[in-house]
Parts: C-alpha cells; sequence; structure tokens
C-alpha cells in the first residue's frame, strides 16, 4: 500500500534508526511490489542473502516459486566478507558481484533479460560507506539512482540512521526524489513519516507502525447470529 | 402491553427505527447494571429475521456471555467471516478508519505470512470489525459494539473519532447499521448517533422498575417516549402501553383449579402473587392507584367471577365504577353460558330504582344499610344450588356511593360471616374511595395496582412483591392478565 505514494520512477531513500527494522520494512515493500506482479531486485549488502531470503519466507512472499524469474538477487555482502556460503540457495538464483560497477551491469542485465520494469531495493547504502570513500558511494547513488529510474525503473536505497554526518545526509536527501524517516519515538514505539516526496503531498504526521508475527494475533472475538 | 408485535420485545420505535432503509446509529447508554448487554442483545434477536447481525464485546467473554445467557447457545457463534476473504477490495472505502490509524484510506491487504508490517496505529479489533461488515456486503447487517468506552480505551482511540470513523465508514459508507453500547451514562456523544436511548432505573414504591427513554431516533415517529421493561430470563420485554391492542376476548371460559387448597382468582399469576391464590375465609383489597384503567380493573374482576361461575360457586358482586348490571354479565357473557351466569351471580341493585323485570342476577337491595342488604342468609338464599365458597366481590367506589363514606363500618358482620362461613372477599378500591385504609387493615391480601409512565404494574403489600407489568393474552385456563416481574 505504501508504494502507492511512490513516483512510477524514483529514488527513495530509507532512513531508518538501528534495530527499527529497516530491512523489514524493505522486505515489506518488495513484497507489495511482488503481489501486484513487478520485478525486484534486491542488492544485498549488510547481510548474507541467505537471511534475506529466509526473512521474505516469513513474510509470505514465495521465494522458491519466484527467485531467478521475479525476484533477483545481487550478493555484494561475500565479496565484502570474503565468503561465498549460500546456505539453501542454489549459486545461480544469487548472483554475486564484487564491485559498484558490477550493481549496474547486473541490473541492467536483469532488465533485459526478463523486458521489465525492476524495483530495486539496495541494502544498505551505510555499509558501502564503509569500504569505499563518501564521495564515491555518494556519485554512485546518484549515478545508479538516475540510471535506474531513466533505464529500469525504481528503486529504494536504505540508510542507516545516526551513523553518518550531516552534510554526507542531507547530500544523499537532496539527490533523492523520496525520503521516508523510521525512528523510535520516546517509549521505543516504531514510527515512520514520508519526509518528502516528489510530487505527492507529504504530512508531517508521524506514523507509528509494527513488525508482529502474525500466528500470535489474538483469535477475532466477534460473534454471528445464526 | 406487549410491545405492538406480540413477538417483539424490544419497543416498537427501535425496531422500525434499524428495519428503515439504508443504515443507522444508536448511542444507547446507562449505568452498571441497568440491562445494556441484555437489551443489545435482544436488539439482534428480535432484528434476526430481517438482518444478519454480530456481536462484539470487550467486556466478557464468550465462555461468560454463554453462561450469564444461556438462551444464546445455538444462536451466537464464532465469527467465521472476520478474515476478508471474498471481499471486492475496490468498492471498499475506509476513509473513516485510515484517518485514525494516520494512513491513505484503503484497505490492507491480508497477510499471508509468518511475519507483517503494518503502517498506521495498530486498530487490530477495530480492523476485524470492518473486516466482518465487509465480508457481507452488499448484505446489510448490524454491528453491535458492547461497549464503544472499552474498546476507545484499548486502542487509545477517542470515542468521538471512533464513532465519526465508523458513521462515514459503516454507517454512511457500506449502509449497514451499528449499535453502540456506552457504559458512560454523559450526553456529549449523543449528538453523534442517529438515535439515542437511555436505560434507567427507579423506583415505585420501595420496588424496583427499569426503564427505556428514547431520546432520538432519527427518521422515525416515536408515540411512546418510555417503555417500562424487565429482565426477567435474561431477556429484555419492554411493555408498550398503547391499550387500542388489547385483544378481543370471546373463547370460552376455562376455570383454574383450586390447588393444595386455595382458590384462584382466574388469573394464574395473579395467584402466583398471592402465594398460590386465595385462602378460604380469607379477605383481599384491591387497591386501584390512579390512572389505572378500566380495562384492567374489568379484566381481574371478569376473570374472578368467570372462575367462580364456572365451577358452580357463588358470587355477590358489586362491580367498580358503578357499572350496570346488564353490562357487567355482558362482560362475563363472552365465555360464560348465560344459564351459568343468572344461576351463580347476584348483584345488588336499589329496588327502588327498578322500573321494570329484571334479570334472575339482579339482587334487590333497600340501599340504606349494607349490614342488612348483604346479610349472609340472604346472599345464600339467593344463591341457592350454588357451591362453597362464595364469592364477595365488592367495589368500594359503587358502595359508597349507595351507603356512604363510612360503609365499612356496615361491613363488619358481612366480613365476620365471609370469614366464618370460609368465603372469600375481594375489596376493590380506588383513590377516592374512604374505606381503602381501613380494608387494609383487615385484609390477609393487599394488592396494588398502578400506573408507571403508561404501564400498568400490580404488586404486592402483603404479601411484599416486586412489580409486574400487567398485558393481556388469551391463556389456557383462567382470565387474560399476565404479569411480568420488573427485575
Amino acid at each position: 500500500m505504501l508504494h502507492a505514494s511512490f513516483p512510477e520512477q524514483s529514488a527513495v531513500l530509507v532512513i531508518g534508526s538501528p534495530g527499527i527494522g529497516t530491512l523489514e520494512f524493505n522486505v515489506f515493500l518488495a513484497k507489495d511490489y511482488l503481489d501486484r506482479g513487478d520485478t525486484v531486485v534486491f542488492v544485498v549488502i549488510d547481510n548474507a542473502p541467505a537471511d534475506v531470503v529466509a526473512l521474505m519466507d516469513l513474510f509470505g512472499v514465495q521465494t522458491k516459486e519466484q527467485l531467478g524469474k521475479r525476484l533477483f538477487f545481487l550478493d555484494y555482502n561475500s565479496a565484502l566478507l570474503g565468503t561465498s556460503e549460500q546456505r539453501g540457495i542454489r549459486h545461480s538464483e544469487i548472483r554475486c558481484i564484487s564491485d559498484l560497477e558490477g550493481i549496474m551491469f547486473n541490473i541492467a542485465a536483469i532488465s533485459q533479460e526478463t523486458g521489465k520494469k525492476l524495483r530495486v531495493f539496495l541494502y544498505s547504502l551505510s555499509t558501502l560507506f564503509l569500504y569505499n570513500q563518501a564521495n564515491v558511494v555518494l556519485k554512485f547513488f546518484q549515478i545508479s539512482t538516475s540510471k535506474i529510474k531513466s533505464d529500469f525503473g525504481s528503486v529504494v536505497v536504505s540508510l542507516h540512521d545516526g551513523v553518518h554526518d550531516d552534510k554526507t545526509v542531507n547530500h544523499l536527501m537532496a539527490i533523492a526524489d523520496g525520503v521516508i524517516e523510521l525512528q523510535f519515538d520516546d517509549e521505543l514505539n516504531k514510527m515512520m513519516r514520508i519526509r518528502h516526496m516528489r510530487g505527492v503531498p507529504t504530512s508531517p504526521d508521524w506514523v507509528p507502525f509494527e513488525i508482529r508475527n502474525s500466528g500470535h494475533n489474538a483469535p477475532v472475538r466477534i460473534l454471528e447470529w445464526r | 402491553m406487549l410491545a405492538g408485535d406480540q413477538n417483539l420485545r424490544i419497543p416498537q420505535e427501535v425496531y422500525a427505527f434499524f428495519t428503515n432503509p439504508g443504515g443507522h446509529s444508536l448511542i444507547m447508554r446507562g449505568h452498571a447494571g441497568t440491562g445494556k448487554t441484555t437489551l443489545a442483545l435482544q436488539v439482534i434477536e428480535d432484528l434476526a429475521a430481517i438482518e444478519k447481525s454480530y456481536y462484539f464485546s470487550t467486556r466478557v467473554s464468550d465462555e461468560s456471555l454463554f453462561i450469564h445467557f444461556p438462551w444464546l447457545k445455538g444462536k451466537l457463534v464464532q465469527d467465521r467471516k472476520a478474515s476478508g476473504e471474498g471481499i471486492v477490495e475496490d468498492k471498499l472505502r475506509r476513509e473513516g478508519l485510515s484517518a485514525l490509524k494516520g494512513v491513505a484510506s484503503g484497505r490492507p491487504r491480508m497477510d499471508k505470512g509468518k511475519m507483517s508490517l503494518s503502517i498506521g496505529k495498530d486498530l487490530g479489533e477495530i480492523e476485524d470489525l470492518y473486516s466482518t461488515i465487509e465480508g457481507r456486503l452488499p448484505e446489510r447487517t448490524l454491528l453491535v459494539i458492547d461497549s464503544l468506552d472499552a474498546l476507545c480505551e484499548r486502542y487509545g482511540v477517542g470515542d468521538l473519532k471512533l464513532i465519526s470513523a465508523f458513521q462515514r465508514d459503516i454507517v454512511e459508507g457500506y449502509g449497514c447499521s451499528i449499535l453502540y453500547v456506552l457504559e458512560s451514562p454523559e450526553q456529549q456523544l449523543d449528538y453523534l448517533g442517529d438515535g439515542v436511548i437511555v436505560l434507567d432505573m427507579d423506583q415505585h414504591e420501595g420496588r424496583r422498575t427499569r426503564v427505556i427513554d428514547i431520546l432520538k431516533l432519527r427518521g422515525c415517529e416515536i408515540r411512546q417516549p418510555k417503555y417500562l421493561y424487565s429482565l426477567r430470563g435474561g431477556k429484555v420485554q419492554s411493555f408498550d402501553y398503547r391499550w387500542e391492542k388489547v385483544v378481543a376476548g370471546g373463547q370460552s371460559f376455562s376455570p383454574i383449579l383450586d390447588h393444595s387448597d386455595k382458590v384462584s382468582c382466574g388469573t394464574a399469576d395473579l395467584d402466583a402473587l398471592m402465594m398460590g391464590g386465595l385462602e378460604k375465609g380469607s379477605v383481599v383489597l384491591l387497591e386501584l392507584g390512579a390512572g389505572v384503567p378500566t380495562s384492567v380493573a374489568g379484566e381481574i374482576e371478569n376473570a374472578l367471577v368467570a372462575n367462580f361461575i364456572t365451577q358452580n360457586r357463588g358470587a355477590v358482586w358489586v362491580p367498580v365504577r358503578k357499572a350496570s348490571a346488564e353490562s357487567a354479565r355482558n362482560r362475563i357473557l363472552r365465555g360464560v353460558p348465560s344459564e351459568r351466569f343468572d344461576k351463580c351471580v347476584r348483584i345488588p341493585e336499589l329496588a327502588s330504582a327498578m322500573d321494570q323485570p329484571s334479570g334472575p342476577y339482579i339482587m334487590p337491595v333497600e340501599g340504606t344499610s349494607a349490614a342488612s342488604d348483604l346479610k349472609w342468609a340472604n346472599l345464600t338464599y339467593y344463591l341457592q344450588g350454588t357451591e362453597a365458597p362464595l364469592l364477595s366481590l365488592i367495589g368500594f367506589d359503587a358502595m359508597e356511593s349507595t351507603y356512604g363514606s363510612q360503609v365499612m363500618e356496615q361491613l363488619t358482620d358481612h366480613l365476620a360471616a365471609v370469614r366464618r362461613n370460609k368465603g372469600i372477599f375481594v375489596g376493590i378500591t380506588s383513590t377516592s374511595t374512604s374505606s381503602t385504609l381501613r380494608l387494609a387493615d383487615l385484609a390477609t391480601v393487599h394488592l396494588k395496582v398502578g400506573r408507571i409512565g403508561g404501564t400498568v404494574v400490580i404488586f404486592g403489600e402483603e404479601p411484599y412483591t416486586e412489580c409486574n407489568a400487567v398485558t393481556f393474552r388469551e391463556q389456557e385456563k383462567g382470565g387474560r392478565i399476565c404479569l411480568t416481574p420488573i427485575v
């Protein structure tokens, strides 16, 4: 439902406080796109792809059916860590990349293979800052998001809040078409707001959100008259 | 009277309100113990034939509900449609709910995974209520929320905002109806509902009474704004005071026989009120309060006389309101053969006022002394061939107009003879008679008939009983009066 607020070809920056569930938020958006028939490319930098696949399974994504067809993983995490372990996932379903150029190269390849608009998720930009100069990452962000918007579809890029200087964050926000902020309030409730979104009126209000285990929902206690 | 339709237990106006076209919201409020839950469930039952209804309780568990209201078993079942399956999404608008949640309008997708992420304020059960209603669309349904206060507290939502959301989405958007039960008796939310009814408890001569006060029902004519009601048997019974709906009698009278040496007064519920019936040799006072309709006193008299004479027992009868012997006889003849009446009933009439031959049921009297006119030996002579006990049924308004306000002084011998001969004396007094207090001192049974907001009630001073609402209904045996305890 949230994607309805996103312009069709856009770059959206998700800035989340550590521990608030930014990855889950990305998976939630990805599932939403998959449910309506879109093709999703998930660029995994912070986590092992198997962990993201497992999380997607928990959210009800039919990963076994979708992988390699409408759901693609680009694994940059293995290259950064120097491992190649893909627990439970065939190598053919994951495309390993070893540098920033590989990301755009593979996105272009998937676009060509599927012939469809792509919904790209990049999780997270913060880790790229660990391994690259800030100006390199900023340039990558500017060039890659422009390219995706113009040629492939839309992109959601995640950034961890509080780990970058204000200037860098402001720069990223200036480049992005929209910014979604995820923060805890004083009572550690999860709150979100759309800080801005190109061409879409937004509310300054913080809206609560929850990540929950569906199986633990209390049964509905509505009695029906026979 | 029962509410309009004999099977309808809720006020006629409330029934008409919910059955009008379109969706409607009704606020029901009242203090604890007034029977809000019971009335809410009664509304559902009375509307069951017309629309699908759902009951949502924040106050009691399903198990407790069935313990408190055993009659619900088999009628209320756990809703299986709250999952939202089968909903036509593009026809749904949740604008009010979305405003509460703080998100854009529209219905959220149903996640099938083990985990989910929900955006906006989590309004769990409130969203389930929406799904339940939406799952039935375009069918019109009734949703009862018991109580709104608790639901608002549970989700930290203002009651004003929640009612506004329901009104916008469910009532006006989907055309469904909602009944809100409010635990707080304050009236600040009244303007938000299409209708408002208040349940209240009151007292009548030390007895508890219950009143439904209909404050407003938008688009519906309120003919009776206040209804007396009872919660007997865990169900609501409201009482309509439109007397024109009294069922006309006519079927033959079948007597209620003596039980455990007690004589029936011809009305089973009145017998129960008097601990089983009339004791032989007893003196009974029936005190009519202000505004008691003639029809009620008449029905009691009719049943009493008919029950005696159909068992071949004699009755001396001075009808209340100075009804003529002819009209009194005609009332009884609707269910009793005329020969039986003529043989067993004697109605005293002034000999000086009789200008033409009279029927055998007329007992000419001089009208100067009740003691001599109602001499026991004379009565038994007039009623030869009838069986004991003899009934002496005296309307004191008529007696005092003939013998004066001190008539009780003249009845001492008569009352003594009744006791001695194991007869039964029933005196009926009204607010205008002077004999009430004196008779009350002598009476072994003292019943009062009054009127509360239009509904007639009967209660016992001796024996002491609760208030009972009077209704008329044809019975297999005895007269047509039914009593429903106001509990």
